[in-house]
């Protein structure tokens, strides 16, 4: 189901004739058409429901009237139809039904945290009646929590049921419900403990009053009117979610979604919604920190500069080139990259540089992956209008929230497929086929449905599962690949076969068109390739190309190669799959800097750590997993938070060697370097992105390879051990965000209950797994045999769970003296 | 007297579907012990039970039922009066997957009472009904929604379901045809809405008893988004008799736009209340002075409610003269509604009625859409209010005001069905609502004068007594 053609059909509304598209309710064509025409209980993400009848037009057709007046938020346009929205009837209506609304609202307006943004305030300031008739006693209720987020106010509910509608119609969380009949009924949530929320924040948009409004905003951050917003892009995931940053006196004070309908349609995940404390959190580095001789010394950035430089120009006196590992990673901007890379060819003369959130394994880019990675790719919005949508070792709620979101709304709402191939269940598989490969065996899975697909070769009863799901995939199937694909080790060859299954895909339907989106690590994965921190990229240019991968510039650093580190916003300590090579690197290289906002322990194993400012600090331009090119803009005004650009030319200047650019100059030579690249100037950009077609001259010819790799499994005793990547993983913005620490994060040993009763373990123990401990936590979605834990926590890092690699690893009840963790 | 006579109770029963023993037959229902003394109404006990669906099942196609039920000119017998054989005739025929015929039984109107005794005395009238309509729609399964109050309604209708079960007559192979033909009784939790078609289906459904927006039709996307048919019990229960005697037996009762026979519950200030079975037609006099025993000793009757509380009051003894039928209630100011007709004599206190009716309509609105709950609870709130001696002449308006905002423009019938009674109170009866606010304002004016331990006669009290 491609992209079809939009119809439209004219219909005389107000005397006027008014061309309306035939799928969508006439309110929208109405209102978009300057038509006012009030509502509160309908909304563009849902179905109509009807309850509010502020909407109510005179209809008639072929000069018929209908004996009621209808609502428009229901009826779509059809010839004959003409339509009335300012006649006396439908006025008085409005008023009528407007006073009904008001009746038990507070009026308390001036103490509201959505003055100034609400609806009901808007149109009674529009259609109200100027004046109160009720003076009957008004109905209460004292607020209450909804989750750790949001707070409900009953008082100034309206009853429009646009939240129920949401936890029903659209996460399918129904964390909200009606309770009790007529005007006694109220709004109930009912949260569980242990289900953290991931979309919960949308309702407090999507609230036409303020009965839910943020925990962290309400009362302290000041009032719409004053607040500045910038137009700025979501840091957490790579689908590259638009928003506002809301500033007051330069300081973030919230972050609400920014509606691109090409990119979100206007929801945002709860992550990143109520990150914004971070950004401004006292914890965050201001100053630099020395760490010398055991000792600590925090001293003025422009101080650590210059010592660092002093070392740095040392050491290349010594050792001209190739001395120094730059290793980078984050959510930075790609002109940050771009300078960080000038930084290292120019500066330090190394080829020693690799991005941290690999993206083809220990091996390193090849042009395979990188023909891979850029040929196969489509926009979101033809990623959502595919028939099938298969997912290959991600989980799109965890990894790529609001493109999970909208394609689990598209599979329940227009009867889209969605198969999701992962090594566990998840909430994204409601509604979806859901296909187990067996952690480990993912190239052996995708290799043996291609077999299946084109009829030879070995095949294994999880790839015919698949292949039996893609024989019939309509006219066109998009294939959205991540996590677990970067974390294999032989990433490359999964690449690789995920393009093979594509092909067969096509061969196995003649005339469908065969999509493949990778879902990037981080936010700005594409940026850094575009960048140049994998293989050079477009117009030649001067300076060494990268070694390939974050793996070689480790084992060299581990190996004593190299003289210097030079480590930014990556936490390689627990982030990298190889624990021990880091700690090895770390030790044996005698120079170690961190440039990030927050402290971690790869930070303090640093002898420097220099303060980043954040992502909400400087304007850059970020890409998306659809290679959309979006601008990200300061929201945030802070002297002491330099970006990677300045703090490099800093560096630099203090070594000596001139100036690399600002950020101007880095989005130029990227303009400059790839054609592809938009031709807007960056002072102009594009405030919702511009979509690109990244191309690279290369030498891919692949050969499809059918043979089988063995099969992985745990060895005798032991379960396989899964690293999860989750959207409440505990990165530096999470971590430091006061109101992540009322919400369960997901640090836990998720197992099956089968598996914790032959072990004898029960829900809430604590386990050792490997060299970590963690809480046991009983899910059915974790597959018998296998053990989920959260990839990225600094108390129990996965990472030293095991070794690179796959792993599996005995699980025991830790002694409770033992359970500090 | 207009045409036609007064078929004492037992119209609907299998013995008296012929005419002629339709007249004469005269056996009193009225309590359990009764009806379990009574034959059954089933083929080995009676002559006739079960006979028209066997029929049917050997003689007509679907096709011919429907244009059987059409010809007859059967009416809906919930309220709205939709003809049943059209209504039938939407079911989409080549629909791939399951039908579902749902019988309401929620009969939750105040006032009325006849779907009640149809189920507790004459289920198998009932079973059979919904096999025929099954057979005409195309349908295998049935829902009969019960209102959640009617315990001995659930129980008596669930043995004789069982019974059906146990001799074959419900199940995979109907009477042998090889017909699949399941009746599952379901209950409410005793909510009004539920009533109310789409409500009915969310609720059997499992969901929160709301109503859903229309168009789709149930007919096209009913419960579990099947195409469904929604019949009263009544309508059903008169399918049977319909097929056995003919649509020309039907027709040759009643009047041309309302053929046929119904089931009036006459409840209020009568001397013999009941429910009786009569032609549509019969002038509401006959039924309230011949029927139902007519008023106590020395009273007048002040107002009529031709069909449940849901419906407009009809002043005076000019109702009497009212023909008892869809056209006839409209063209006196009111509406046939579900029949159930409430007497109302010049002892009863308009605004205690509506008081009391409004409290129903605030306490049974489901809470969807915005005027009926808030409207409704406002109306209540001001009956309250001049009740209790707090009433201003700009109540009358202000109620008006209300109503007009209520009324075509809630979602579902409810607001209406709130809104109608009091509007034909306010405009028909402004007396009553003037000499309670007089009153006020005479004790009001005695209060600011210093004697203010009266007690204004006893208002609460007297409001209390008279709505009963």
């Amino acid at each position: 189901m491609a992209i079809k053609d939009i119809e439209y059909v004219t219909i005389e509304v107000d005397g006027k004739p008014v061309s309306l598209r035939k799928d969508k309710p006439i309110l929208w064509g109405l209102r978009d058409q300057g038509f006012d025409i009030p509502y509160f209980c309908a909304h563009k993400w849902l179905d109509p429901l009807g309850a509010c009848r502020m909407c109510m037009v005179k209809v008639s057709w072929n000069g018929k009237p209908m004996p009621k007046l209808q609502i428009s938020c229901a009826i779509t346009p059809a010839e004959g139809m003409s339509v009335e929205t300012r006649v006396d009837e439908v006025l008085t209506a409005r008023r009528e039904q407007l006073e009904f609304h008001l009746i038990n609202h507070p009026l308390e307006c001036p103490v509201c945290d959505k003055g100034g943004e609400c609806m009901l305030q808007d149109q009674t300031y529009e259609h109200g009646c100027g004046e109160g008739r009720y003076t009957e006693n008004k109905k209460v209720r004292s607020d209450r929590q909804m989750n750790a987020y949001i707070q409900i106010n009953y008082k100034r509910c309206i009853h429009c049921k646009r939240c129920v509608g949401f936890t029903d119609e659209i996460d399918n969380s129904h964390l909200l419900k009606m309770v009790s009949r007529g005007a006694e009924s109220w709004i109930e949530s009912y949260p569980t403990s242990d289900d953290l929320p991931y979309f919960s924040g949308n309702v407090i948009d999507i609230c036409p009053v303020g009965a839910l409004t943020a925990t962290n905003y309400r009362f302290t951050m000041g009032r719409p009117w004053e607040q500045e917003l910038t137009a700025s892009v979501a840091s957490l995931d790579s689908t590259g979610t638009n928003i506002w940053l809301n500033g007051r006196l330069g300081h973030v004070a919230r972050i609400i979604p920014r509606e691109n309908e090409a990119v979100d349609v206007g929801m945002l995940d709860d992550a990143t919604r109520f990150s914004w404390e971070s950004i401004d959190d006292p914890s965050r580095l201001r100053k630099a920190l020395v760490h010398d001789n055991g000792e600590t010394r925090s001293v003025k950035l422009a101080m650590a500069q210059e010592l660092l430089a002093e070392k740095l120009s040392a050491i290349l006196e010594e050792h001209p080139s190739d001395s120094v590992g730059v290793i980078a990673g984050g959510n930075r901007t790609t002109e940050e990259y771009m300078s960080l890379r000038h930084f290292a060819t120019r500066v330090l003369d190394t080829r020693w540089y690799a991005f941290g959130e690999d993206l083809a394994g220990p091996e390193g880019m090849s042009e395979v992956v990188l023909d891979a990675l850029l040929s196969g790719a489509t926009s979101i919005e033809h990623i959502l209008a595919a028939s099938t949508i298969l997912t290959i070792g991600t989980d799109l709620w965890e990894e790529a929230p609001v493109l999970g979101l909208r394609a689990n709304v598209e599979v329940r709402k227009r009867h889209r497929r969605l198969v999701n191939l992962r090594s566990h269940g998840s909430k994204a598989d409601d509604f979806a086929t859901y296909i187990d490969y067996g952690y480990g065996n993912l190239l052996r899975t995708v290799r043996s449905a291609t077999n299946a697909l084109l009829g030879s070769g070995a095949r294994t009863p999880e790839g015919d599962r698949l292949a039996d799901s893609l024989r019939q995939v309509g006219d066109d199937c998009a294939i959205l690949y991540g996590s677990e694909v970067w974390r294999d080790p032989q990433a490359r060859e999964v690449i690789v076969a995920i393009q093979d299954l594509r092909d067969a895909i096509r061969r196995a339907n003649p005339d469908c068109a065969v999509y493949s989106n990778a879902v990037y690590p981080s936010a700005n994965s594409a940026g850094a390739l575009l960048a140049g921190w994998f293989t050079k990229f477009g117009r030649p240019g001067s300076g060494k190309e990268s070694c390939g991968g974050i793996g070689k510039v480790l084992k060299a650093a581990a190996d004593g190669q190299l003289k210097a580190l030079f480590i930014c916003d990556y936490d390689t300590l627990s982030r990298y799959p190889d624990r021990q090579l880091v700690e090895k690197a770390l030790k044996a290289t005698g120079l170690t800097v961190y440039a990030g906002s927050f402290g971690n322990p790869t930070s303090t194993h640093c002898s420097f750590h220099l303060p980043l400012g954040t992502w909400a600090h400087f304007d850059g331009t970020v890409v998306s997993l659809e290679w959309r090119v979006q601008k990200r803009r300061r929201g945030q005004i802070d002297s002491v938070a330099p970006s990677l650009s300045e703090l490099v030319n800093g560096i630099s200047g203090d070594m000596q060697r001139g100036f690399l650019g600002t950020t101007e100059d880095m989005y130029s030579q990227l303009r400059h370097n790839l054609e592809f690249w938009p031709r807007d100037e960056f002072g102009k950009f594009p405030y919702k992105g511009v979509l690109v077609t990244p191309r690279a001259k290369l030498n891919a010819n692949r050969s499809a390879v059918s043979e089988l790799p063995a099969e992985y499994g745990a060895g005798a005793g032991e379960l396989v051990v899964i690293p999860k990547s989750f959207l409440y993983n505990d990165r530096d913005l999470l971590a430091n965000s006061p109101v992540f620490g009322k919400v369960a994060m997901p640090f836990h040993a998720f197992m099956n209950p089968a598996d914790m009763q032959a072990q004898g373990i029960s829900d809430g123990d604590t386990v050792a797994i490997g060299g970590i401990t963690l809480t046991a936590k009983e899910r059915d979605w974790v597959r018998s045999g296998s053990v989920v834990v959260n990839d990225f926590c600094h108390t129990a890092p996965a990472n030293s769970a095991g070794g690179p690699g796959f792993t599996s690893a005995g699980i025991k009840k830790a002694s409770l003296a033992g359970s500090g963790a | 007297m207009a045409k036609g006579n007064p078929i004492l109770m037992n119209g609907i029963r299998h013995e008296c579907i012929t005419p002629v023993s339709a007249l004469d037959n005269e056996i009193g229902i009225r309590s359990l012990a009764d009806y379990e003394s009574k034959a059954r109404y089933v083929p080995d006990g009676k002559p006739g039970g079960y006979r028209a669906i066997q029929h049917v099942l050997n003689n007509m196609s679907p096709e011919q039922v429907i244009d059987e039920v059409k010809a007859s000119g059967l009416r809906g017998k919930g309220g709205a009066g939709f003809p049943t054989g059209l209504k039938w005739s939407f079911v989409p025929k080549d629909h791939p997957g399951p039908k579902y015929l749902a019988i309401n039984g929620d009969e939750g109107e105040p006032g009325t009472f006849k779907d009640r005794y149809i189920m507790e005395d004459c289920p198998h009238r009932l079973i059979e009904g919904a096999m025929i309509a099954m057979h005409a729609i195309g349908a295998e399964q049935t829902y009969c929604y019960i209102r959640g109050e009617f315990y001995d309604s659930l129980r008596l209708l669930d043995d004789a379901v069982k019974e059906c079960y146990a001799k074959g007559y419900l199940g995979d192979n109907v009477f042998g045809t090889g017909k699949r033909m399941h009746f599952q009784v379901h209950t409410g939790a005793g909510a009004y809405i539920c009533g109310e078609e789409t409500s009915m289906l969310s609720s059997i459904e499992g969901s929160r008893g709301h109503p859903k927006m229309k168009p789709p039709f149930p007919a096209i996307e009913g419960v579990f988004r099947k195409p469904t048919i929604i019949n009263n019990v009544e309508s059903i229960a008169c399918a049977p008799a319909i097929i056995d005697a003919g649509a020309g037996w039907f027709t040759a009762r009643g009047t041309e736009k309302s053929p046929g026979i119904k089931i009036v519950s006459v409840s209020g200030c009568v001397r013999n209340p009941g429910w009786w079975e009569i032609e549509y037609g019969t002038p509401i006099g006959v039924i309230v002075n011949e029927l139902a025993g007519g008023l106590l000793p020395g009273r007048k009757l002040k107002g009529l409610i031709p069909g449940g509380s849901s419906c407009p009051v009809i002043k005076g003894e000019a109702a009497y003269d009212v023909p008892f039928d869809y056209e006839g209630c409209v063209a006196g100011g009111s509406m046939l509604g579900s029949a159930a007709m409430i007497v109302l004599d010049d002892s009863i206190d308009m605004v205690g009625v509506m008081r009391n009716f409004s409290k129903f309509y605030a306490h049974e609105s489901c809470g969807k859409c915005t005027p009926c709950r808030e409207g409704t609870r406002w109306m209540l709130q001001i009956h309250q209010r001049i009740l209790d001696g707090g009433g201003t002449m700009e109540d009358l308006d202000l109620l008006i005001d209300i109503i007009n905002g209520i009324e075509a423009k809630s979602f579902c019938p409810l607001g209406d069905a709130a809104a109608w009674p009091v509007r034909s109170a306010v405009e028909r009866f402004p007396e009553d609502y003037i000499a309670w606010i007089e009153k006020s304002s005479r004790f009001n004016a005695l209060k600011e004068n210093g004697n203010g331990s009266a007690s204004p006669a006893g208002s609460e009290e007297a409001a209390e007594v008279e709505a009963s």
